[in-house]
């Protein structure tokens, strides 16, 4: 499903140029639930966003679904990642102007879904997560744990093919930490292909695959 | 979508609620302004709109030239143009004529009343022009001698509710005069306000004896309007005008040294272009016109800058939002169209907002103005369409950029908490919007201080006249045989009256143009070309005494050595025009005034006749002819006990001139009736100046407000190092020290220039000081200092311990 070949990440301080990613390699297999692991700077959450489209490599080879990302244009290149990526933060980044009900919608508007199609898909998800009750809530009247949430039913409301998580559960109690890896489990389950950066081994072990980095490269 | 963006907005605008205010305050007053002002600018413009041939229809000026300077330009000019360019140019389809017909008491029975506003008309005047004849008919109602067409309010005025048509009136118990035709009043936006038209044909055939009034080319005062065939080039035919003029005219011309041409003005043009002599009414200014239109847009375009500044300095907190919504698959289009939304929102409210505002602010603007506007966008289609395009437009404009700013953000940067990606984006713009506010700004403080002291000067001005504690009676219209015996017996019963200083009866009074414009004037015995254009104003021999003007050579006219037809008195500016000699050297001179030998007596100083915003004109005083009936009577009183000499001068009126009513003015007001036009310029421009100054202070109020709250960190810091509170506050204040200094140096050569030009208008005018510069730059310096200091000390005195724990 994903397949990076030599991918490469720099930047420049002043004259001096150094790397972040150097000759990745990496290939993601359908329904794969792998762990990117590693010290702090290691290039883990540059990665995840590389594989998320959110950047883009300076060198190297991106194969996703048979198509050649990194020869792809900046609009297409959106659209494949409207289509297929699901984000998860660590700091959850909801919109505090929102409730959890618009919040959980907002991808949905994106992709000029029909209302009542955006209505039951959400109230079918906030059934699932056990917030019905609190979908007239703003993000600054939830726990912690709760807006993660919320942060993950509106990554996957659109129903994406990768879901992509940077230290989901960093911000978390520990109970409240098990509970968003329980879920991930289940979303694995149903087939759904996670990919999260994390520092915790018990969170790995939720996992079925896990990838180790230090200074840019994949061990 | 729109209507997810719409409650965004709204949610965002109510949370926000204090950046709201400021920012609808700011455009409510932006364009509130703009409204009234541009109101009253498209009013001003839509001078003769309403005529149907107002393209076709052109007014002839004649313009005369002594010496081949132009020395006279008539609004209303020469008898003889109608005829004689109808006759050789068909371009001209037709042509109407119209002269004033002076004061005029309109007896109705035994009732007299006084009509200023009167003129006699052509045939074709109804025709020509799209006056609405509510009665009467348009092509024959002003053909016979001795028909009068009234406008409703005369109608109403002398025949009260009965049906004026058929009715007789008399002027000055001369002629009698049918009502043949009532018209609707002639609208506000026109150059003509006529009260009651009496036909030409009385003037032309009654009147005037033989053809005179066609053909005299010599003869002033007549207002021509020419009706152009469809498709004809003004410019073209005008041309044309020159060589008629040699071949009719030029050895006549050439006889007197003189010249003439007759120029074609567009009727639409007279209101804000024209200004010369003998206008119907005073026109506009299109100069000020211009000035206002910019003040107007100025303090509009500085509500926009607001908003424009505010979105970008909050990019920073809505930096995130941008980036998540980008993650979970928003487009860039997507974010425009939501900050757009939002914008606008602010917009079309203020909008709505200002439309009432302006409705409810509208008569007070009219009071400053002077003037009725009946024009507002709500009555014009095309004015409040173009008005709210614009207002849409800007919307539009101010909303766009910080939509792309905000827009721009690339969401890994802006969620990555611990750098700031919105660093550096818009500050340059920021910084350099704030610099044209302060440069507006100090601009119209400036112009405020140069206007009003221009104002103060022509008012403290030394007139070389008296004009205080003078009472200006009308002289009596309606007279016969009797009248000059009844006249001197007037002046020298009131003279006896011991509250009266001096009594002096004259042409003309100061604070009017002199009426009289005598051409033909030279050294007695010396040749026809060397005649000299001078105003003339008929006068007693009291005249100099009653308003203590100096003699500077020579002495006065006294009663006992002098009459009409032997002595006259010259002032220092025509002296000068004849150049005959020194002031001492002309005492003794005769000159030709008309055919009569007079011997200049003496030389009076310049005085002001007309506000000293118009240069001295060259001036010969001369003895009234017993034949000549004055205009006005000028009694100079004593303050004390005044209502009593003023019952007592009334009755001698009544006793004396029983019929004529009694009518009278000070002086002084009526003087002062010339500054009223430069008086509302400079109201207006101080108010929407204050407001722009108001408007401009708004947004740095609020920029500044988010410069502490985005420096609280570094004060925090900076304060637990031990920084003092001056060096915080001078922190906080040298960014905006900055930008207001290099607004000072931008506004200082752009207010010089554009004074400078408004100051051209003036004869007697003040110079550009440099303290304007400087006092208006240590005020809005001042201002603004008070205006960022009330955010700042709040950030500078906070407990540093709160700012570095937030994070």
């Amino acid at each position: 499903m994903i397949q990076l070949k030599n991918i490469e990440r720099t930047y420049r301080n002043g004259l001096q140029r150094g790397w972040i990613l150097r000759g990745v390699d990496l290939e993601i297999k359908e329904g794969d639930f792998a762990t990117i692991m590693g010290p702090s700077g290691a290039g883990k959450s540059s990665l995840l966003n590389i594989i998320g489209l959110l950047d883009q490599p300076d060198g190297g080879t991106y194969e996703l679904l048979g198509q050649s990302v990194h020869a792809l244009r900046e609009r297409k290149r959106h659209e494949l990642h409207k289509e297929h990526m699901g984000f998860v933060f660590q700091a959850y980044h909801l919109i505090d102007d929102l409730t959890v009900y618009e919040n959980i919608e907002t991808p949905l508007l994106y992709r000029k879904v029909k209302s009542a199609d955006r209505k039951s898909r959400v109230a079918e998800l906030l059934d699932r997560f056990n917030m019905v009750a609190k979908k007239d809530l703003f993000p600054a009247q939830l726990s912690g744990g709760q807006q993660q949430l919320v942060g993950v039913a509106r990554a996957i409301i659109h129903k994406p093919r990768v879901l992509l998580a940077d230290e989901p559960t960093g911000n978390l109690h520990r109970s409240q930490g098990e509970k968003i890896m329980e879920l991930f489990k289940e979303l694995h389950q149903e087939g759904m292909t996670i990919i999260q950066v994390s520092h915790s081994e018990k969170n790995a072990a939720y996992g079925n695959r896990i990838i180790e980095m230090e200074d840019g490269h994949i061990r | 979508m729109f209507i997810n963006n719409l409650k965004i907005a709204i949610r965002n605008l109510l949370k926000h609620k204090y950046i709201t205010g400021i920012n609808l305050l700011g455009l409510v007053v932006g364009m509130t302004s703009a409204l009234l002002i541009w109101q009253y600018v498209a009013f001003e413009k839509s001078y003769e709109n309403f005529q149907e041939k107002a393209d076709r229809i052109h007014r002839v000026v004649t313009n005369r030239y002594v010496d081949g300077n132009l020395t006279m330009e008539f609004a209303a000019g020469a008898a003889g143009a109608g005829r004689v360019l109808k006759e050789n140019f068909p371009e001209i389809e037709d042509y109407v004529k119209v002269r004033g017909a002076g004061e005029v008491a309109v007896i109705i029975g035994n009732e007299s009343l006084r009509e200023e506003k009167m003129y006699f008309a052509g045939a074709s005047f109804f025709d020509i022009f799209s006056y609405e004849l509510l009665a009467g008919d348009k092509m024959t109602c002003l053909k016979e001698p001795l028909t009068a067409v009234i406008s409703e309010r005369a109608a109403k005025k002398y025949f009260g509710a009965e049906d004026p048509m058929g009715k007789t009136f008399s002027a000055d118990g001369d002629q009698k005069f049918k009502v043949t035709g009532v018209y609707k009043d002639m609208p506000v936006n026109s150059h003509m306000s006529a009260n009651i038209l009496l036909s030409y044909s009385t003037f032309s055939e009654i009147l005037v004896p033989e053809d005179d009034s066609e053909t005299a080319p010599f003869w002033d005062g007549f207002y021509t309007y020419f009706l152009l065939k469809e498709g004809v080039d003004a410019a073209a035919l005008e041309a044309k005008f020159q060589p008629l003029i040699d071949e009719q005219y030029g050895e006549d011309l050439r006889g007197m040294n003189a010249d003439m041409s007759y120029v074609l003005q567009p009727l639409k043009s007279i209101h804000l272009n024209s200004n010369i002599l003998f206008e119907m009414e005073p026109n506009g200014d299109a100069n000020a016109v211009w000035f206002l239109m910019i003040i107007g847009s100025l303090v509009l375009l500085i509500a926009w800058f607001n908003y424009i500044n505010l979105s970008t300095a909050r990019a920073e907190t809505r930096a995130k939002e941008v980036g998540v919504r980008k993650v979970v698959g928003s487009n860039r289009s997507d974010l425009i169209s939501m900050f757009l939304t939002e914008s606008s929102l602010v917009n079309v409210f203020a909008i709505f907002l200002s439309l009432g505002l302006a409705q409810v602010l509208m008569p007070y603007f009219e009071d400053l103005a002077g003037k009725e506007i009946p024009l507002n966008v709500f009555s014009s289609p095309t004015v409040g369409l173009s008005i709210l395009m614009i207002f849409l437009g800007g919307t539009l404009l101010a909303g766009l950029y910080p939509a792309f700013v905000l827009s721009s953000f690339k969401p890994i940067s802006v969620l990555k908490s611990s750098v700031n990606p919105t660093k550096g984006r818009g500050v340059l713009l920021r910084k350099g919007l704030v610099v044209a506010q302060f440069v507006t700004s100090i601009t119209l403080i400036i112009g405020t201080i140069v206007v009003f002291y221009q104002l103060r000067h022509l008012r403290s001005e030394n007139l070389g006249i008296n004009i205080e504690q003078t009472l200006v009676l009308k002289a009596p219209t309606i007279v016969d045989s009797t009248y000059w015996g009844k006249f001197e017996t007037f002046k020298e019963e009131l003279k006896t009256q011991p509250k009266i200083n001096w009594i002096s009866t004259s042409g003309n009074v100061p604070g009017s143009q002199f009426g009289w414009t005598a051409g033909g004037i030279r050294k007695w015995g010396a040749d026809e070309r060397t005649s000299k254009n001078l105003q003339a104003v008929g006068v007693d021999f009291d005249y100099l005494d009653t308003y203590e003007i100096a003699v500077v050579a020579g002495k006065k006219m006294v009663k006992e050595l002098h009459t009409d037809s032997t002595a006259c008195m010259l002032n220092e500016t025509a002296v000068e025009l004849l150049g005959l000699g020194t002031k001492e050297e002309v005492v003794g001179m005769h000159i030709n005034f008309w055919g009569d030998r007079l011997e200049v007596v003496g030389v009076v100083e310049d005085f002001h006749q007309e506000s000293p915003k118009i240069d001295f004109t060259p001036l010969v005083l001369r003895i009234a002819s017993s034949g000549n009936i004055p205009n006005y009577i000028s009694v100079k009183f004593k303050p004390e006990g005044f209502p009593e000499t003023l019952s007592a001068i009334k009755a001698k009126w009544s006793q004396i001139f029983d019929q004529n009513p009694f009518e009278y003015f000070f002086l002084d007001e009526h003087f002062a009736k010339q500054y009223a036009d430069d008086q509302r310029f400079g109201n207006v421009f101080a108010l929407f100046s204050l407001l722009a100054i108001f408007v401009s202070c708004l947004g740095l109020f609020a920029l500044s407000a988010f410069m502490a709250e985005k420096r609280r960190k570094e004060i925090g810091i900076r304060k637990v190092l031990g920084a003092s509170m001056e060096s915080l506050l001078g922190l906080l204040f040298k960014d905006f020290l900055i930008l207001l200094l290099v607004s000072i140096l931008i506004a200082a050569p752009l207010s010089w220039w554009g004074m400078n030009r408004w100051l051209s208008d003036f004869a007697s005018r003040i110079d550009m000081q440099w303290w304007f510069v400087a006092v208006a730059g240590l005020g809005a310096l001042l201002i603004a200092l008070l205006t960022v200091s009330a955010q700042s000390f709040r950030v500078a005195r906070a407990n540093p311990i709160k700012a570095l724990k937030e994070e």
